[in-house]
């Protein structure tokens, strides 16, 4: 299935939507197990986090075409 | 799940916007290793030692005499607390943690830890098997897994951040001539190796029907560096939410196992030090259950008879073969599976794919850490010769670190076992189980022959 991203959204991060998380407290949380062996504090989780909307753990520099901007 | 999130709690949901350098705990590890180690330096320069402080526990016979020893040195180590509760705690508060949870928290793991640490030193642990590492393992997972700890207690359980310490500070007891030396073979052995299991489990698991970015991220769980390597690689191809916590379970499950297998057969094998460290590099999962594994053989040699080498080169050798040859190159390949994902696997509704930056962002940033303090003490060490070292740097320098290393360690393992919670994890299936196990027993038979058959030699002249 392929998405089409209109220009606006393309130029807009996961990082910056409001259906993103990534608080390291939090995905400590959610995902289980991860503070086990592992850290959402780490180098190497850079700013990754969860997608309400697709259900998915993604990077922060990822986009899609239902990207909503957080209320200020 | 709702797609709607409230101002209020967006808010917190976030990642606080701090520079990498203090938001993130890999930074913090160079800083506190780094530091402990400069005042060590400033220290044994002037004459003096950082030892006072860095102390550990005696060998014992009888209960009264481990009392009397540890009332006689209860200052040192109340101050010893102090030190790591503040440096600890100035870098959990950067991090976003709650420092009203996390000092109490530190004092159980503390306390616990002078118990664990006497208990290793008592004359008959050898006896009984009582390895500081396994004896910390155990002991966590009996509390995790039959009582139920309030959540503000797991504040201090920060098992990444205690071993990346604990890697920085084991940069300054390894020579950097002996990296350089051993550096290339523990790369080529580890690629072989990583590339061998990632393509078993990635491969068997496509034969099973999974998603490719589940195979990808129980793939880098098993070939690269356990969690950090799953958690890294399900960011990078945009795995689905319950991707991560399958990979992690079955991770965490291996490489627990592995910490008791890999040096009891180690051990009955009568390996030399070097090769076992080599072996469990090569095939434990994640850095600190392999720490505790090699830690533990280790602890062994010059106790059990019949194993050849020295006890730090055990150490030694997993190290060099688990950051050197595995770690760091986490960001290579999530550079090419992001590549991949978004070029030839189907479509999720997510674009974007990683650029070059990607192999410095994901880099585990501490092993700079553990470089520089190699790269330090060994500049130190060269204006030594044998003797004057043995006399002046191992006493007054080398094992005063050698020890805060081992604290950090100990804080490590003992929060393995407590934040080990098995009714927790989430299910694996037996799809990715098999697809896991596939990879699992091709890691651990590949890293055996080319530990004790093809590179025997190289790692067992590192033991000497």
């Amino acid at each position: 299935m392929s998405v089409r991203v209109s220009p606006v959204a393309a130029a807009l991060r996961c990082a910056d939507c409001r259906h993103f998380f990534n608080a390291p407290q939090l995905l400590e949380e959610k995902i289980a197990g991860l503070k086990v062996m592992g850290s959402a504090y780490g180098a190497v989780r850079v700013g990754d986090g969860l997608c309400r909307l697709h259900d998915r753990y993604l990077s922060a520099d990822y986009r899609c075409a239902r990207f909503a901007p957080r209320a200020a | 799940m709702s797609a709607t999130t409230s101002p209020a709690t967006a808010s917190i949901q976030q990642a606080p916007s701090r520079p990498e350098l203090l938001g993130k705990e890999d930074w913090w590890a160079i800083w506190i290793g780094l530091g402990l180690l400069a005042a060590a330096v400033i220290l044994f320069s002037s004459g003096s030692s950082i030892g006072w402080l860095a102390l550990a526990p005696a060998k014992w016979h009888a209960l009264p005499q481990l009392g009397a020893q540890l009332a006689a040195h209860a200052v040192q180590y109340l101050a010893l607390f102090l030190l790591w509760a503040v440096i600890l705690g100035v870098a959990v508060a950067a991090l976003g943690i709650p420092l009203s949870e996390f000092l109490p928290s530190f004092l159980f793991i503390y306390i616990g830890s002078i118990a664990i640490f006497a208990l290793g030193q008592w004359d008959k642990a050898d006896h009984y098997n009582l390895e500081p590492p396994l004896v910390a393992l155990v002991l966590g997972l009996a509390i995790a897994n039959t009582t139920r700890l309030p959540r503000w207690l797991e504040s201090g359980f920060r098992v990444e951040f205690y071993i990346k310490t604990g890697i920085v500070l084991l940069g300054a007891t390894l020579p950097f001539t002996l990296i350089l030396w051993a550096g290339p073979v523990a790369v080529v052995q580890a690629a072989i190796v990583s590339l061998a299991t990632f393509g078993t489990i990635f491969f068997v698991g496509k034969r099973l029907g999974l998603d490719r970015r589940l195979a990808a991220t129980l793939g880098a769980g098993g070939a690269i560096c356990g969690v950090s390597g799953s958690i890294a690689i399900a960011g990078a191809v945009g795995a689905k939410k319950e991707h991560a916590p399958i990979a992690i379970s079955l991770v965490i499950l291996w490489a627990i196992v592995f910490i008791f297998a890999l040096p009891l057969a180690s051990r009955a094998l009568h390996l030399p030090t070097g090769v076992a460290g080599a072996w469990i590099g090569t095939s434990e999962f994640a850095d600190a259950a392999g720490l505790a594994a090699a830690q533990t053989y280790s602890d062994y040699a010059g106790h059990v008879a019949g194993i050849p080498g020295h006890a730090d080169a055990a150490i030694n050798a997993y190290t060099l073969m688990k950051v050197i040859g595995r770690d760091i190159w986490i960001g290579i390949w999530a550079l090419i599976l992001s590549i991949v994902a978004t070029t030839r696997w189907e479509s999720t509704g997510i674009e974007g794919r990683a650029g070059a930056g990607e192999v410095w962002r994901r880099f585990p940033k501490f092993v700079i850490g553990f470089l520089i303090a190699s790269l330090v003490v060994t500049a130190i060490a060269h204006g030594y010769d044998y003797a004057s070292y043995t006399k002046s740097l191992v006493p007054k320098l080398v094992g005063p670190v050698k020890n805060l290393r081992t604290w950090a360690f100990i804080f490590c393992f003992f929060s393995i076992g407590l934040t080990t919670r098995f009714a927790d994890f989430a299910k694996a299936g037996s799809k990715p189980f098999y697809a896991f196990t596939a990879g699992v027993v091709v890691n651990v038979v590949l890293g055996f022959v080319l530990s004790t058959q093809v590179f025997a030699s190289f790692w067992t002249a590192l033991g000497q």
